[in-house]
């Protein structure tokens, strides 16, 4: 029975929780963000229009009184304020330099010269004002004052879209973050089930990669390329399982049946040296099944890719192919070369001679004596691609005992795991096609 | 030659230590690492390293020794056989053999690397009336020129550089093709093959003797032969 601290917890570590809890608070955030701008932008300019509004009648009014001197100035703010819109009209002072009020518009007060806010109260309301007071020649003083009810108008219908705005963000917030939480919890579901699969050992399970959103799709991607590995790391390990107890212990019945014939023989018979040889070489057998059987373990760890630097394959395939120049000649073998050089790959030279060697070996094994094998290596796109093309011998047609390497022992195909264990580790791929008795192998590696 | 042998499992040393002193060699068997640090860095010409060992890694005793600045030559002889763990063991020792193994090739590696420490590889090799110049790679017999293709001569320079030593396949597969594995053909078989059919003499016994289950020996002929 879960505490309620436990629910909430549980609750709470929810992804479209989270989620539509963050977008709340981004988007709130944001609105703060804009509320506090637009106040300080928009205060500002409705301020310089009231200061510039002020400033030119000053300036006007300045004019008439220097041009016609302070009766035409008294008449002129007369008219101004009869024209003036009641609630926005300008407010006018005229005092004189023993600062005695000549003209009052506005309830006259002795002040400072220059930018002053005033307050006044009417029907119990106040008012607020900016005033400019200027001096003019013989000691009078006009003042010319603006309302600030357009400022204060703007901030109260800021402040009010502001909340409906919060209000109406803080849901669709909740809302997109709910909806995101659930997109993205709906799709690590479908990766958390097919993880549970693997988990219980079902190794075949694959995630769909088109669940939608190229991240989501990549991992999927990279998910299933790592159970494939998996699966394929699982399947060889089932082989070689498998190849230890039989091939193993076949091998050791036999040798163990020799050495129990050995002990029974009489002393008197024959010499011992070509049981003991036969002995010998199925002990070399099942070292050699062990070594390719570590060594395909070891080429899947990925370990030794710490070990690869650049080297000419070609190179190293046109010293392969003289090394088995003999043999390929002693088996009447007519080898058509074309090699396109150099072609540089990152690997590890001893094991792409392990390749090439297990390649030639499988020709000279179960390729028809007398026939062609071709061999070329060519540049194709960013790859390299080495192709072998021979034929079988005739019995061969039907057997699966093509690339049964190393030769020796029972188990079908540890040649061919070598070989695609050395290509995968060098980021390439095998391909390995027959068609009748006719045999194509092609090893392809990425170029550096 | 005066040998430390590191090797935990004592019936192999002694096998081992018993062989090598039948080859004239002094050996000193330590079965750990703590009792290989008992003996003087100085006092050998050789050391013969196990990997796994009761108390650490025969590679990290030998690296502990280099960086002290020992440079007595070392092989190791191990069972851990994998790439990555030759190439690591390489990079302290000077060669590396992996178990089970013929004490013969262990003998003829050994001396190999004596060799090369004593005064590196010679001139010229010669065994009886066959000879070979390493800086032309001419090969002579009886003062006539043979002709060999690159791999024939470096099989024959391996042979003539154990003259009278089993050369096991494996070394030779190591030291003339470069292979690390062993190939499922025949290729050590056919170059031998060609090899005697140029140097031997028709009527003769072959130059180079096949030493059933173990390899190959140029056989020495006895002196004023």
């Amino acid at each position: 029975m879960s505490s309620p601290l436990q629910v909430i917890s549980g609750f709470w570590r929810r992804i479209w929780v989270r989620f539509a809890l963050l977008y709340t608070v981004i988007f709130a955030a944001s609105l703060i963000l804009v509320l506090v701008l637009t106040l300080v932008i928009g205060r500002n300019y409705l301020l310089e229009l009231v200061r510039g509004q002020i400033q030119a009648e000053i300036q006007f009014l300045h004019y008439e009184y220097r041009e016609d001197g302070l009766p035409e100035l008294l008449e002129e703010t007369e008219e101004r304020i009869e024209k003036s819109v009641a609630d926005r009209r300008l407010k006018y002072v005229v005092q004189n330099h023993d600062g005695e009020t000549l003209f009052d518009d506005f309830p006259a007060e002795p002040g400072q010269l220059g930018w002053q806010s005033r307050e006044t109260t009417r029907d119990g309301k106040t008012a607020r004002y900016l005033f400019y007071y200027q001096a003019l020649d013989g000691d009078y003083v006009l003042g010319v004052g603006s309302p600030l009810n357009a400022l204060e108008d703007f901030q109260a219908a800021v402040g009010k879209a502001f909340v409906i705005t919060l209000v109406i963000a803080a849901g669709i917030g909740i809302v997109s973050g709910f909806g995101v939480g659930v997109w993205i919890s709906r799709r690590l579901r479908i990766l958390v089930r097919a993880l549970q699969r693997v988990a219980a050992g079902n190794w075949q399970t694959r995630v769909p990669e088109n669940v939608g959103g190229y991240e989501f799709e990549r991992l999927a991607h990279e998910l299933n390329r790592m159970f494939q590995q998996l699966e394929q790391s699982i399947a060889n390990l089932k082989y070689i399982s498998a190849g230890i107890s039989h091939d193993l212990r076949t091998p050791i019945t036999r040798l163990r049946n020799r050495m129990v014939a050995l002990q029974s023989r009489p002393p008197e018979t024959a010499p011992l040296q070509d049981e003991l040889e036969q002995a010998q070489r199925e002990l070399d057998g099942l070292l050699s099944y062990f070594d390719s059987a570590l060594l395909i373990n070891e080429l899947q760890s990925g370990d030794l890719a710490r070990n690869f630097e650049v080297l000419d394959f070609s190179d190293l395939l046109e010293k392969m192919l003289d090394h088995y120049g003999p043999l390929l000649e002693d088996a009447g073998l007519v080898l058509n070369v074309d090699l396109q050089k150099p072609l540089q790959v990152r690997g590890m030279a001893s094991l792409l001679q392990r390749l090439i060697a297990n390649l030639l070996d499988n020709v000279l094994l179960h390729g028809s004596g007398g026939a062609p094998l071709a061999v070329s290596l060519v540049k194709q796109g960013k790859n390299a691609c080495l192709t072998l093309v021979n034929s079988l011998k005739p019995d061969e047609e039907s057997s699966s005992g093509t690339y049964n390497l190393p030769a020796g022992l029972e188990r079908k195909r540890m040649g061919q795991k070598i070989i695609q264990a050395i290509t995968a580790a060098h980021g390439g791929r095998c391909e390995i096609t027959r068609d009748g008795l006719h045999h194509t192998c092609r090893i392809i590696l990425p170029l550096v | 030659m005066k040998i430390l042998l590191l090797e935990d499992d004592p019936d192999l040393q002694t096998f081992l230590a018993d062989q090598l002193r039948q080859q004239g060699c002094e050996v000193r068997g330590a079965k750990d690492c703590a009792a290989a640090d008992a003996y003087q860095p100085q006092g050998f010409d050789m050391y013969i390293v196990d990997r796994m060992l009761p108390d650490g890694d025969g590679q990290s005793w030998l690296e502990r020794r280099r960086l002290d600045g020992d440079t007595t030559p070392a092989l190791f002889l191990t069972a851990l056989g994998s790439v990555a763990d030759k190439v690591g063991g390489l990079r302290l020792a000077d060669d590396y053999l992996v178990k089970p193994f013929d004490f013969a090739e262990l003998w003829a590696r050994l001396q190999s690397i004596v060799r090369r420490m004593d005064k590196g590889p010679a001139s010229h090799l010669a065994v009886g009336n066959l000879r070979i110049d390493r800086v032309s790679h001419e090969v002579t017999k009886d003062g006539e020129s043979i002709l060999l293709k690159p791999m024939e001569y470096k099989l024959l320079e391996c042979l003539l550089a154990h003259a009278g030593q089993v050369v096991t396949r494996k070394m030779l597969l190591e030291q003339v093709w470069g292979f690390h594995f062993d190939p499922a053909t025949n290729i050590v078989e056919t170059y031998i093959s060609r090899l005697r059919a140029k140097i031997d003499d028709p009527q003769g016994a072959s130059m180079i003797e096949t030493v059933r289950g173990e390899g190959y020996r140029l056989v020495v002929p006895p002196s004023g032969h």
